[in-house]
């Protein structure tokens, strides 16, 4: 007990845990900001669809099964076929009539499935338990550990306290962190109704189970929780039993392998059983309730979702087991003497035939390897892909803008102006000639399908004239600029444009995650160095003070600015691919927002300087993060107290509290125009 | 011309506490042993000569020059062993130590070969590849004391360089040092009274701040004749005297007990001891008796 509340008497434990929880909250904000962006423009078609889906297609559905047995799509392999085939038929059948008769029910469905599709949380989860672990990793291998140990107590009931402990954090984690998502989900995309059955989602038309939306959160969150606990029980186990090299060892093919085949693995293969039977699957989970399949047992099928159970319980029970045995009974062993050799070798090959001798690289090893900036930079870098792949951006085009940009696109001039009025006139024309077509055919007694076709035609021409007005607007308003200043400016879409240099979700979803790395990446750079009091021996020599505190400010130039071009780059990419810029070499005056800017430049050239001013200001912000940082006694206090003052506030206002946005640290950072 | 550092009116406060307080002196060539219970000041005097920190008064000259104009010509001279010890646990004793070297600004080779001498001298040969995290206090001490040496400073300032060393490599610590010494100023702070008394030509000692006397290790010794005593009796009447004498040293004798005290002025039925050492020196400073 008294164990448990040291654990949990730690006011660093909550502190982690709200931060982990804050930082989720922002990321999956961004995300659902982002998402509704995008359904913005396809709102009325998905209502439609869902009205259908919930009227008759989810029992249409249902009959097509209890017909053919449909919804089956893997065919597993350990087993024979054609028994499995058959058995399979019958129990989908079987699972499926159970949901006849079902009722269906509306709500607001985008929350639920934003969660489905939201997958940083579930790692998020992991990181509290397995920071609680390392603590008492680090208590078990010193000497109060011994001491610990040579009590009466000290052994497998201490070790039991600690399987709680470890088991209530889990606990809270998934509590504070995935709460925190349904919580926000709701409050933000509307009330997903708990009561009624799952299957009123469309998302979840082939989920066999006979649950509400408010149990399969339920069952999703215990599932989570069982995935959280076994894989931190299974590190715990393998960093007490093995020594560090041989943990990585042996902790690669245990989890690193699990990621694989459950990323990898294609559903269908005949070894399925290794993606559905597997932590990573269990810990995201939601295809367990969206999809239908059947494991082939030996010719029989078996729920991907039991079976995936049976098999947490099975991993939990060992590694409990273990855990019991191996660390808590048995005196403490530490196997992998021998490769613990190989670290050593290689730090002697390493400095015998590559070793760098100056402080620059010395600066750089330190920030890289020791303040493990590497993985930083693997993490961001996965990040952006990820980010990249999920952003869709829709821009609205109205049909006739092409044909207008075609024709008088460019630089404004007079000739244009002359041409434009002249096509007004024309348009105008026209206006009044299916006017009196339509007169026409009215007084000629044409049918009615003739008259209606000169009505349409005469609507067509009508709003074709509308549109051409409004661009006659905006073009005198450019020729007015044109004749005030003498610089060229340009009738162009502005749309894109809007989207490159403008705030939205979904660049602000990019700007949160430049935040993070600049904040992982250069807090502990001082507090590096007062982790271990090295600061007063290293001033002590002759480039221990200004030159090497520069090579550090040029170790995160070097890292920061590639990061923000890269960064920021991936989301003009992302933008280009939806929207063509096909105008930057008119003058940035030409834009709407930047209308007043008083330099000559093209948006080409402006775009270049603007990501200039954003990598600068990044670069700004990372050394205040150090200086910051640098306060601290050791990297991990420089972390929270960064995370604290600069990322907090941002992570909040991100979630929608609007009295927060002006500490929106990334917001101004990235110097969004609009 | 042979090196000197002179420390002129050197003061420094902490608020209105004075952790050194008007300390002049001046070292020359050898080892200078600086002796002072904990709080004394010894670390301040380091810290302003490693100008770790701005002083409150006072000067300190290198061969004539104010070492805080000196700059990073100064550092370049000196080699510093701070009584914390400041290691990357993450690196390998090489490693650590062509990092100072590099931030010593020695070249790759004389590095790589002054490295290796260095790792043989202090013994951690076979450890040089091992991380610093896994090594004991004692061999911590010894990576520290090989990154001092690195680049052959002319000033040597060595905070408790000794500790958590086994008597065999603090022997030969002490004789390195001590060969060293000759063509350099060095300034050797340690309790360990007898590493001074082997081989520092002058000693100097701290009290609450002040410089209360720099003599030879002889002078010194000699101050102290007929203040330093050895009472002999039961177990009660040691116990007794105890009470007025808090530091003095309790010995199991053969037939009872001993209690050897320093004092202004010997009690009663107290033997004057014979074989004063400098420990008997230390010994009169913390009972706040100028030696």
């Amino acid at each position: 007990m008294r164990e448990l509340q040291r654990i949990f008497g730690n006011l660093g434990t909550y502190l982690v845990l709200v931060l982990l929880c804050v930082m989720n909250l922002a990321l999956f904000a961004g995300f659902s900001r982002a998402r509704a962006e995008q359904n913005a423009f396809s709102a009325d078609r998905v209502a439609q669809e869902t009205a259908v889906y919930l009227e008759t297609g989810y029992h249409a559905y249902l009959q097509q099964i209890s017909g053919q047995s449909a919804g089956q799509s893997i065919l597993s392999g350990l087993g024979k076929q054609s028994d499995f085939i058959k058995r399979n038929r019958a129990l989908t059948i079987r699972d499926y009539g159970a949901l006849k008769g079902i009722a269906l029910q509306a709500g607001a469905d985008e929350g639920v499935k934003a969660m489905l599709d939201y997958t940083v949380t579930d790692y998020l989860l992991l990181i509290a338990p397995l920071l609680l672990i390392m603590e008492l990793l680090t208590v078990q291998n010193s000497p109060c550990g011994a001491m610990l140990r040579s009590t009466k107590k000290g052994r497998v009931p201490l070790l039991l306290w600690r399987m709680l402990a470890v088991l209530l954090l889990s606990c809270l984690s998934v509590v504070l962190i995935w709460g925190g998502n349904i919580v926000y989900s709701t409050s933000f995309f509307g009330d997903p109704v708990w009561g009624r059955a799952v299957q009123s989602i469309p998302a979840f038309q082939h989920c066999a189970l006979p649950v509400t939306v408010g149990e399969f959160f339920l069952l999703w969150g215990l599932m989570k929780l069982g995935a959280v606990y076994c894989i931190t029980l299974l590190v715990w186990l393998i960093l007490s039993v093995f020594r560090p090299v041989m943990a990585a060892v042996v902790l690669l093919p245990v989890l690193g392998g699990q990621w694989l085949l459950y990323t990898l693995q294609d559903a269908a293969s005949g070894l399925n059983h290794l993606k559905f039977c597997n932590l990573f699957a269990l810990l995201e989970g939601g295809f367990f309730f969206t999809d239908y399949n059947n494991l082939n047992w030996f010719g029989h099928p078996f729920a991907m979702l039991d079976s995936a159970v049976i098999a947490l319980f099975v991993l939990l029970g060992a590694a409990a087991a273990g855990m019991i045995l191996l660390v808590g009974a048995c005196h403490p062993i530490q196997v992998g003497e021998t490769a613990q050799r190989l670290p050593e070798m290689l730090r002697k090959l390493c400095s015998e035939r590559f070793g760098i001798h100056t402080v620059f690289g010395y600066e750089g090893i330190k920030l890289l390897i020791a303040q493990k900036g590497l993985l930083v930079i693997l993490v961001t870098a996965a990040m952006t892909v990820s980010l990249y792949g999920e952003t869709k951006l829709f821009v609205p085009r109205i049909s006739y803008w092409d044909e207008a940009y075609e024709k008088y696109g460019g630089a404004v001039t007079e000739e244009k102006m002359e041409a434009f009025g002249e096509y007004l006139v024309y348009l105008e024309e026209r206006v009044v000639q299916c006017e009196s077509a339509v007169e026409r055919s009215i007084a000629l007694g044409l049918t009615q399908s003739e008259i209606d076709r000169e009505t349409g035609k005469l609507q067509q021409a009508k709003e074709k004239l509308a549109f051409y007005n409004n661009v006659n607007v905006r073009m005198e308003e450019l020729d007015a600029y044109r004749q005030k200043t003498g610089q060229a400016v340009w009738l162009m879409p502005q749309e894109g444009y809007v989207g490159l240099f403008g705030a939205s979700a979904a660049a602000e979803r990019y700007s949160m995650l430049l935040l993070l790395f600049v904040i992982f990446l250069s807090a502990g750079v001082g507090a590096y160095e007062n982790r271990f009091g090295a600061a007063p021996l290293l001033r002590s020599t002759k480039k221990g003070r200004a030159a090497r505190i520069g090579y550090q400010a040029l170790w995160l130039m070097l890292l920061v600015i590639p990061a923000a071009i890269c960064v920021y780059g991936s989301y003009s990419a992302c933008i280009a691919a939806s929207t063509p810029l096909e105008y930057g070499n008119a003058p940035v005056q030409s834009l709407d927002m930047l209308r007043e800017f008083p330099f000559a430049v093209t948006i080409n050239g402006f775009y270049l300087l603007w990501m200039a001013a954003r990598a600068g200001l990044m670069l700004v912000f990372a050394y205040v993060v150090a200086i910051l940082g640098s306060r601290c006694r050791n990297p991990r206090n420089a972390l929270l107290l960064c995370l604290v003052v600069f990322f907090l506030p941002t992570a909040l206002a991100q979630t929608g509290i609007a009295f927060l946005e002006p500490f929106s640290v990334s917001h101004h950072l990235s110097l969004f125009l609009a | 011309m042979a090196n000197q550092l002179v420390m002129e009116n050197l003061t420094k406060h902490y608020g209105s506490f004075p952790a050194l307080d008007g300390v002049t002196i001046t070292l020359e060539q050898g080892v200078t042993g600086l002796l002072g219970a904990n709080g004394a000041g010894k670390s301040t005097l380091m810290k302003l000569m490693t100008d770790q920190m701005k002083r409150t008064d006072g000067r300190i000259l290198y061969n004539g020059t104010e070492i805080l104009t000196m700059g990073a010509k100064w550092r370049s001279l000196i080699g510093y062993t701070p009584q914390m010890q400041g290691l990357y646990e993450d690196c390998s004793a090489r490693q650590f130590l062509y990092y100072m070297a590099a931030l010593k600004g020695i070249k790759r080779r004389a590095a790589k070969e002054q490295t290796a001498m260095l790792l043989k001298l202090v013994n951690l040969e076979q450890a040089a590849h091992k991380k610093i995290g896994t090594f004991s206090g004692g061999m911590r001490q010894r990576v520290l004391l090989a990154a001092s040496l690195l680049g052959e400073p002319q000033v040597l300032i060595l905070d408790e360089p000794t500790a958590g060393l086994d008597p065999e490599e603090r022997i030969r610590l002490r004789n390195y040092i001590a060969e060293i010494a000759r063509e350099r100023i060095v300034l050797l702070a340690t309790h360990v009274v007898s590493d001074i008394e082997c081989v520092a030509q002058r000693v100097m000692l701290l009290n609450h701040g002040k410089l209360t006397a720099y003599d030879t290790p002889e002078a010194l010794i000699a101050s102290a004749k007929g203040r330093i005593g050895v009472f002999s009796g039961s177990y009660e009447e040691i116990r007794a005297l105890q009470q007025q004498y808090p530091k003095g040293e309790l010995k199991q004798t053969g037939t009872g007990f001993s209690l050897r005290i320093a004092a202004q002025e010997l009690p009663e039925h107290c033997t004057p001891a014979e074989d004063t050492g400098l420990e008997d020196v230390y010994r009169l400073l913390l009972e706040g008796c100028h030696a």
